[in-house]
């Protein structure tokens, strides 16, 4: 296992620099969630690690270079999950998790029985073997997110990309999708980066929170040092609350302003 | 314990695709049937049935009795044939080429001629027919195919250049409005050309409504190398194609070459398309309804979709092209209004109908 390393990493995105001199550097089998205001840069920079954009600067996972990497390479250290992937028509649920295996199988190939019994092991994990049958269309939010997580549990690489995985689901898929995040870095040591808008939920899933403001980093530890109501007043222009629980969760609240209405 | 088994069996099925053998043979039988079955009708000739003995006896090492004269046999074989196997190529790569770019534009309407080979194509027709048709009857190569070819490929090669403009764009949603442009312009050219040309029209029209009926042994073997070449690489991408299934971020994420994918598709499928559009006409209809009734019967994966849809869609039209046979007999009915008589029904009959696959 190796870290992700970020340095000096800058994105222009439409001749406007979106990203600014990131620099973070992610401990194996740790989760790291950036949070911060929409256009903040979160999304530009899980594309540019996952290497679907363009940036000056350096990241690296292990020793290897990520932008140097080929393509089939890359997706075999780092996989992506969008914030509204694509599910599409006609496709069931296992073709849909055996995408995942498009890195181990070469330009013209085809996958083998060896990948094939991959997905299925997946799925098991997983437990959605009831479901590979079904089409990924018609499927549940929370049924979806779960298995555009196979698909990128089936790419079998170290570092898993997340970018606003609960934005879509109602509180029990959220939990359920995150807990089955949580489950699978323990279990398998994987390396996590998510971009999330939930606070709280950021604050109680990932081991370091990082707060984005226009492309540049504010501030980054435990979800005890970045959330506070100072600070997410400041670059969310929100008014907040936030409560601290006896068990160490950090729960952010919004306040509502009355003064609105005169 | 009844549970994991149903559940070890449930994902065990999924561990060898034995459907995709089965549906591919099913298809070539049906194929070489119509092929059989198209040799067996025409206006004069030997009585159907003698057909398909003869063509047993002609393999080699079998050899069965049809009593057929050998003028016959030339009426099967020097007309009937070459028409069947040319409707076999153009309704094969015809479906092909649209089921493909379907797949790279992610778009279900999409058909072969997208990018302007259809405009192009009767344009070059178009040029040939007015510049004196029936003074090009003595020259050793007739350049009303190769006019037609060579307009596709440049309405194509335009339509490429003038949406890139230099710029790496991917989404391919460009190049669809940059085809519009063209088609529109090229369409616009070519009816200035005829307003000044009014005595080629009729000619004109009856090329853009297809014809298979001069088909000769020649024509085959003009399209077959671009049809092989053609349907050879296209076939070789389908499992791409289901990877772009997700889109261009998520496709690139799983180490695809996307723009890579998309312009080989597109540079094999307009070839190909060019090549029968050049000998056949403007076929209308064949490179959307055969892609998507397969997809209703097999399911949209790309593995089946493009082998299926070569071989159905060669079946397709050269049953199309026997009531033009038939009919209105001894004029001859253009295989595009049969196609397009028949599919633009079905095809709005589907829209309403079903959900429809990309």
């Amino acid at each position: 296992m190796s870290n992700l390393r970020c340095t000096d990493v800058s994105i222009r995105l439409h001749k406007r620099t979106v990203v600014q001199d990131f620099s973070a550097n992610v401990e194996p089998g740790s989760w790291l969630c950036l949070i911060g205001p929409n256009g903040a840069g979160k999304s530009s920079l899980l594309k540019a690690v996952a290497g679907l954009i363009k940036y000056s600067g350096e990241v690296t996972i292990g020793d290897e270079e990520v932008h140097k990497l080929k393509a089939r390479r890359r997706s075999q250290l780092i996989s992506y999950v969008p914030q509204t992937p694509i599910f599409p028509l006609g496709m069931n649920g296992f073709e849909y998790v055996l995408l995942g295996r498009n890195p181990y199988v070469s330009h013209f190939g085809y996958e083998t029985s060896e990948d094939r019994q991959i997905v299925a092991d997946v799925l098991t994990r997983l437990e959605l073997d009831s479901l590979a049958n079904r089409d990924v269309s018609e499927m549940s939010g929370g049924e979806r997110q779960r298995f555009a997580i196979a698909r990128a549990i089936a790419q079998g690489s170290p570092v898993l990309l997340l970018d606003e995985p609960t934005s879509a689901l109602d509180l029990g898929n959220q939990q359920l999708a995150l807990e089955l995040v949580e489950r699978l870095r323990a279990e398998m040591g994987l390396t996590v980066i998510s971009a999330m808008h939930d606070l709280t939920l950021a604050g109680l899933y990932s081991d370091q929170l990082l707060l984005l403001h226009e492309g540049t980093t504010v501030v980054m530890g435990n979800a005890d040092e970045v959330l506070q109501a100072e600070t997410l007043s400041e670059f969310y222009g929100a008014s907040v609350r936030v409560h601290r629980a006896d068990d160490g969760t950090v729960v952010v609240l919004p306040i509502r302003n009355r003064d609105v209405i005169q | 314990m009844t549970a994991t088994a149903t559940l070890r069996t449930r994902t065990g099925a999924f561990l060898r695709d034995h459907s995709f053998a089965l549906w591919v043979a099913a298809s070539v039988f049906v194929f070489l049937s119509v092929i059989v079955f198209g040799a067996m009708f025409g206006p004069a000739g030997p009585a159907w049935w003698r057909v398909p003995t003869e063509l047993v006896n002609r393999l080699p090492i079998v050899s069965a009795h049809s009593g057929m004269s050998s003028l016959d046999w030339n009426i099967v074989w020097e007309i009937r044939m070459p028409r069947v196997v040319l409707a076999a190529l153009v309704g094969g790569m015809l479906s092909l080429s649209g089921a493909s770019l379907q797949g790279v534009f992610r778009n279900p309407l999409v058909d072969p001629y997208l990018l302007g080979v259809a405009a192009g194509a009767g344009l070059g027709a178009t040029l040939v027919f007015t510049i004196n048709r029936s003074g090009t009857s003595s020259w050793p190569i007739d350049p009303l195919p190769l006019a037609a070819f060579a307009g596709g490929l440049l309405a194509v090669v335009a339509t490429y250049f003038l949406s890139t403009g230099g710029s790496n764009e991917r989404s391919g949603v460009k190049l669809v409005l940059a085809g519009v442009a063209i088609t529109s312009l090229v369409t616009a050219v070519q009816a200035f050309v005829l307003q000044r040309n009014s005595d080629v029209v009729r000619q004109v029209y009856s090329w853009i409504l297809g014809r298979l009926s001069t088909a000769n042994w020649s024509d085959v073997r003009l399209v077959l190398p671009y049809v092989v070449l053609s349907a050879a690489v296209l076939l070789l991408h389908a499992r791409l194609l289901d990877v772009m299934r997700i889109g261009d971020d998520e496709a690139s994420a799983l180490g695809t070459n996307v723009a890579r994918v998309r312009i080989t598709v597109i540079v094999a499928s307009t070839i190909g398309t060019a090549a029968v559009v050049a000998v056949s006409g403007l076929i209308g209809f064949v490179g959307i309804i055969v892609p998507h009734v397969i997809r209703l019967v097999t399911g949209a994966s790309y593995r089946r979709l493009l082998p299926l849809s070569f071989f159905i869609g060669g079946a397709f039209l050269i049953l199309c092209d026997i009531p033009g046979r038939i009919l209105d007999n001894p004029a001859e009915t253009p295989i595009g209004v049969v196609t397009a008589f028949l599919g633009a029904p079905f095809f709005l009959l589907l829209l309403r109908t079903r959900k429809v696959p990309a």
